[in-house]
């Protein structure tokens, strides 16, 4: 139906129609269109790296709210490493808890506690005598 | 015909090549100003209209490279600029588009027009703005059928009636205008 033909009389008529003179747009308008065209695209070329800026900078802020926060509930004190004590000082040790013991029986003793504590074997009377942080 | 998504206008017009929006122009804006001139009747409004309506494919220019039919899409946008400026001058539609009519009919008189053109443009501001419109379309706008339906936002038969009878009442109108002529002879 769409271009359905038209009886013949209206076929003139509408050639009479169309072959009549038109307006035509003045010469200034395509400059006046296209100028604004470009000017449009131009702000939105703005627009758009506001909007970068903008987001780039609320990730920036987010971030570093998010790391102060963390640095705020987390403690980062570095815990010095603590050299175990000698055998001798082990020794010593298992001496003042233990008189009765010799001093061959005590520094054997001492030689047993800190090999254990080296091979992560922890004993209670190890970490009495300062041997817990051993590596 | 390209469709949605190849057109390289189209694709142009939606990645925002400034060169894309002139070959819109080139193609499309006399048609556009003719029909908007037959609507409002006045060069000054067409043209504003016409930037208008540029000026909305910009803003709307990513959504370009889907559009189906880039022709109706520009003319509808017309139709709605039009309706707008009109409403801006604070006339209802109806009232401008008749006030609009013996300003359309002096707009297209040309110093060497014919006794029919002249009288045939008198018949065009008396037809009902609907039926006007139709022909504005069709003859200004060069816009098929299916395109005027869009535009309006009717149905193809409803645009293709429309037009027919508007063509009808115009014949009818010529044809007592030239009767009464004969009479007083």
């Amino acid at each position: 139906m769409a271009e359905r033909k038209l009886p013949r009389d209206l076929e003139r008529l509408e050639r009479l129609l169309a072959a009549g003179p038109r307006p035509e747009p003045s010469a200034a308008l395509r400059q006046r269109v296209l100028g604004g065209v470009q000017s449009e695209l131009h702000r939105e070329d703005v627009l758009l790296r506001w909007r970068c800026a903008t987001t780039l900078a609320a990730t920036v802020l987010l971030a570093v709210g998010l790391s102060l926060a963390a640095v705020e509930t987390t403690a980062f004190a570095l815990q010095p490493r603590r050299s175990p004590p000698s055998v001798h000082e082990v020794a010593r040790r298992l001496r003042q808890l233990s008189p009765d013991l010799s001093p061959a029986e005590s520094v054997r003793e001492a030689t047993l506690l800190q090999i254990g504590a080296e091979v992560g074997c922890r004993t209670k009377l190890g970490d009495q005598l300062g041997l817990g942080n051993a590596p | 015909m390209n469709g949605p998504g190849t057109d390289p206008l189209l694709l142009g017009l939606a990645a925002g090549d400034p060169r894309a929006f002139a070959a819109l122009y080139d193609r499309y804006a006399v048609r556009l100003y003719r029909a908007a001139c037959g609507i409002l009747g006045s060069r000054e409004d067409a043209e504003d209209v016409v930037q208008e309506v540029f000026l909305a494919a910009v803003r709307s220019h990513e959504r370009l490279g889907d559009v189906r039919d880039l022709t109706a899409y520009l003319f509808t946008a017309m139709s709605r600029a039009a309706t707008r400026c009109a409403m801006r001058r604070t006339r209802t539609l109806q009232a401008s588009r008749g006030a609009a009519n013996e300003a359309a009919a002096a707009l297209k008189r040309a110093p060497a027009e014919s006794p029919d053109w002249h009288r045939l443009q008198q018949a065009l501001g008396l037809l009902p703005s609907p039926q006007r419109e139709v022909i504005t379309l069709k003859i200004d706008g060069e816009l098929t059928f299916a395109q005027i339906a869009q535009v309006l936002g009717v149905s193809i038969n409803t645009a293709a009636s429309r037009y027919r009878y508007a063509l009808q009442k115009l014949k009818a109108f010529l044809m007592e205008k030239s009767t009464s002529q004969e009479a007083r002879q």
